[in-house]
């Protein structure tokens, strides 16, 4: 999706420059081309018309040395200054020969003084031919006739070119002619007559149409008015000659080109037509002895020959065009396939490096990160709040600020094995460090330090662990311990203390009992016939309590050997346990007739001897507190509720009121008259210790007559043990 | 033959007085020899201090010892009597008011042959000292 988004922008940046500029080059191009071919048909019209007023130039050059030679014939002389028959014959025989080889002259003439002709070569197709003197006319009212009279000697008349007119009508086909003359003078300087020759001009009007090119450049002549003299077709030439054509002109036809050329002097032009240039050709300026005869000669390109031109260049610079676009949308699509791939995998990097990045800046321990110089070229956030920098206090900045030289020394080392190549990308864990805070205090720290090759050299970067908390928890521990170590050695000399004085207590607290029960036997045996009945009462009563008290002693060190005794915990039958301390109580008092239930396959986890302390006590009870039932039964149970096993022991015996159940497990607690049951009130106390001891609880549910039943637990919660395996 | 005598290792007058009657009710007339402390009846023992020149071969027929003695210890003296080979296979009760199962099974480790308790009620201590000098006195073969 991203990276299809991606080639298309960059295809895109890539294709539409290039492509602009191509359009652009090739447009440029195809002007250039367009103006150069404009350019070109220019010098080549510019040519041809220089050609073609060139072959004007030489016609009436050759006009002008005709004319000259013709005048200084002698006979032409001789014929002037006397008028003989002989001087005419051999101007005829001159004449003749002349024209027999100047067969561009179709007439040659010489009139007389007044007008008439004297002599006359006609000139047609095959032989020239000299009129007779009846055929000899008077020319005396032709336009010439009177131009030449009054010219000055060496001075040529020119008449216009046009068509030649035979007695008032246009001779067909055409016959194009161009007059001139010279006036003739006598060696007096008399004027004496006229030399007319006519000119054909087709030969000349052929030289120039031979310079067109059909369909491509065109040559034409007009005649001072905008006539065609050559045109475009025969039609349009000549046009003033007949009155129906006299609107055929260049002027009219070319309105624009031809009053730009007449009012401004632009030589070029140009209309739908296609393009013109223009030169004048004034007679008078290729001879000067002349009369002023203007000519203009047109070259003419058609618009469908430079659009044809033009259309190839097109075409050719199109398919060109074309090409280089396809070139260039391949161009770019591989270049841009390749860019995108490149920017893609760059934005790869960009990302990764961002994620590496931000992981390091998010980590919860310091980071920072320096080169092979040892400049901090990265910190996170943790580090600037551990070691209370700002991030440009550090940035760019030597790792010497916050690291001792000590330290320092360790990561020069790493830094040098890294750039001999031998670790890189290891990583080492260093305990039992410190930096140095901004403010010069020390943390203590662990650190690993990690090396990795970048293109700018080695790059080292080290994960810190600020430990000053953990090292502070340490210390507490270690100070902990220490009290425990002293309470547990407190706490052995008080279970010794305490060891050495329940010894004391089995000893010497019963040797006084001993005494006073014996002494108190003695002297009833050995004095008893000296004391009344009352007196033997009272000491027997001193011996009652002798003995109770030796009892009491009894069951108080049993309660404090308990607490003292070893555990040694083991899987035990307890149906089996229960068994044999109830024969054992069966057999003290074996008048009782009792039933006693034990369900069997109970098992219990703990300690066999304490737990025969603790059954024997509550099997004593139930045995002593059912003595005035009949049907006294006692059952011994164990059931699982919740994933604990619930022992009970159940007598339907004489009860307690459960207002009193919390005093029951207490020390020399009775319920009950000593006279009604006997008992020291410690049995309950030493059981309760034997469960507590073994992590459970024992309690009592119970209804006065109804009997009571006692249950206890011996599985101790399993957290709750682990916690007593540590401290213990 | 002169009957045997038999060594009470006792440092409490009232129970001294009260095993000497309870044996005398129980008509033993045997010699008893009375030690207060560990240390008279090692000398008893061994012909020493106080009873120095006693024939240390004429052992009683047995000794009644108790533990919690002053100087030397009940326990302490039933060792020696032990460790020396002239006295080693002495007959020793020990009688003390202690049932610690601690003074029991030392006693018994250091190879006394039999662990009396004295009990409070003088008709059972009566019993006792009955039996115990019926069986020691008269039921028991002596060592040669």
């Amino acid at each position: 999706m991203i990276f299809s988004r991606m080639l298309i922008y960059k295809f895109l940046w890539f294709f539409l420059p290039s492509i602009t500029i191509l359009t652009i080059v090739v447009i440029a191009l195809y002007r250039s081309q367009v103006a150069g071919f404009d350019d070109l048909i220019a010098l080549e019209d510019e040519k041809r018309l220089e050609i073609a007023a060139r072959i004007i130039g030489d016609e009436l050059q050759g006009l002008d040395e005709d004319l000259n030679y013709l005048l200084h014939l002698r006979s032409l002389q001789s014929w002037v200054e006397q008028g003989d028959n002989n001087s005419l014959l051999s101007l005829q025989a001159e004449l003749k020969s002349f024209s027999t080889y100047y067969p561009f002259y179709d007439q040659i003439r010489v009139l007389d003084k007044n007008g008439l002709e004297s002599v006359r070569v006609d000139r047609p197709a095959n032989l020239p031919k000299v009129a007779s003197s009846k055929d000899l006319l008077d020319k005396s009212k032709r336009y010439y006739t009177k131009a030449l009279k009054s010219l000055d000697p060496g001075k040529i008349y020119l008449s216009p070119f046009d068509l030649n007119v035979e007695r008032g009508v246009i001779e067909q086909p055409i016959k194009p002619m161009i007059r001139a003359g010279m006036a003739i003078y006598n060696r007096a300087g008399e004027f004496s007559g006229s030399l007319i020759v006519n000119y054909k001009g087709s030969n000349l009007l052929n030289e120039l149409r031979s310079l067109n090119q059909e369909g491509k450049h065109q040559l034409w002549l007009l005649n001072q008015d905008g006539y065609w003299l050559i045109g475009p077709s025969a039609e349009l030439e000549w046009g003033f000659m007949w009155d129906k054509k006299k609107d055929a002109t260049f002027a009219s036809e070319h309105q624009l080109v031809w009053e730009n050329f007449m009012e401004n002097g632009d030589a070029q032009g140009k209309d739908d037509t296609g393009v013109f240039q223009i030169v004048t050709i004034d007679s008078q300026k290729i001879l000067p002895e002349v009369n002023n005869q203007r000519w203009y000669l047109v070259a003419f390109t058609p618009a469908s020959y430079i659009n044809t031109q033009n259309n190839a260049t097109k075409k050719s610079l199109g398919s060109l065009y074309f090409l280089a676009s396809f070139l260039l949308f391949f161009a770019s699509g591989v270049i841009s396939w390749k860019e995108a791939l490149r920017r893609g995998y760059e934005l790869q990097l960009e990302k990764s490096e961002q994620k590496h990045r931000s992981l390091l800046e998010g980590a919860p321990d310091p980071v920072v990160v320096f080169d092979q110089e040892g400049e901090v070229k990265f910190v996170n956030a943790s580090f600037t709040e551990v070691f209370g920098f700002t991030n440009s206090e550090l940035l760019g900045q030597s790792i010497a600020v916050f690291m001792p030289e000590r330290i320092y020394s360790i990561v020069e080392k790493k830094i040098r094995k890294a750039l001999s190549g031998a670790t890189l990308n290891s990583m080492s864990s260093y305990k039992d460090l410190q930096l140095r805070r901004k403010d010069g205090s020390e943390v203590p720290i662990e650190m690993s330090l990690s090396t990795s090759s970048q293109d700018e050299g080695v790059l080292m970067t080290v994960i810190i662990r600020d430990v000053s908390e953990s090292k502070k928890q340490k210390d507490e521990i270690i100070q902990l311990n220490r009290s425990l170590k002293k309470h547990a050695i407190e706490l052995e000399s008080t279970n010794k203390e305490m060891e050495a004085f329940c010894y004391s207590v089995s000893h010497d607290l019963r040797a006084p009992l001993r005494a006073i029960d014996g002494f108190s036997m003695i002297v009833l045996k050995d004095y008893g016939d000296k004391l009344d009945a009352k007196g033997k009462d009272r000491l027997e009563r001193v011996r009652n309590g002798a003995q109770r008290m030796a009892l009491l002693i009894d069951d108080l060190l049993t309660l404090s050997r308990i607490t003292r005794a070893e555990m040694v915990k083991e899987e035990l039958d307890f149906s089996v346990l229960v068994k044999d301390v109830e024969k054992d109580i069966r057999q003290l008092d074996e008048d009782r007739k009792i039933k006693c239930f034990i369900q069997p396959g109970m098992k219990a986890f703990g300690d066999a001897k304490l737990l025969t302390i603790a059954m024997t006590n509550l099997l004593s009870n139930a045995w002593k507190f059912t003595a005035k039932k009949d049907d006294a039964t006692i059952s011994v149970q164990s059931e699982l509720i919740n994933d604990q096993i619930i022992y009970s022991v159940k007598d339907n015996g004489a009860g307690f009121n459960m207002e009193y159940a919390e005093k029951l497990f207490g020390a020399f607690q009775r319920l009950h008259d000593e006279s009604e049951f006997p008992g020291t009130g410690v049995g309950l106390a030493t059981v309760q210790r034997v469960i507590i001891k073994h992590g459970g609880r024992v309690w009592a549910e119970s209804e006065v007559g109804r009997g009571s039943t006692f249950y206890f637990t011996l599985d101790m919660d399993k957290n709750y043990e682990e916690e007593s395996d540590l401290t213990g | 033959m002169k009957k045997k005598a038999i060594l009470l290792v006792e440092d409490n007058p009232d129970d001294e007085l009260l095993m000497l009657d309870a044996l005398s009710e129980n008509d033993i007339d045997s010699e008893v020899v009375v030690a207060r402390n560990g240390v008279e009846a090692l000398d008893y023992i061994f012909g020493e201090g106080k009873y120095m020149g006693r024939d240390v071969k004429d052992r009683p027929a047995i000794i009644l010892l108790d533990l919690k003695l002053p100087k030397v210890d009940g326990l302490e003296v039933l060792r020696r009597i032990r460790q020396d080979p002239r006295t080693h296979l002495q007959p020793i009760t020990i009688l003390t008011s202690s049932n610690e199962e601690e003074d029991i099974l030392k006693g018994y480790e250091l190879g006394v042959n039999s662990y009396v308790r004295k009990p409070v009620d003088f008709d059972a201590f009566l019993q006792a000292a009955g039996q115990l000098g019926l069986y020691w006195l008269s039921l028991n073969e002596y060592v040669p």
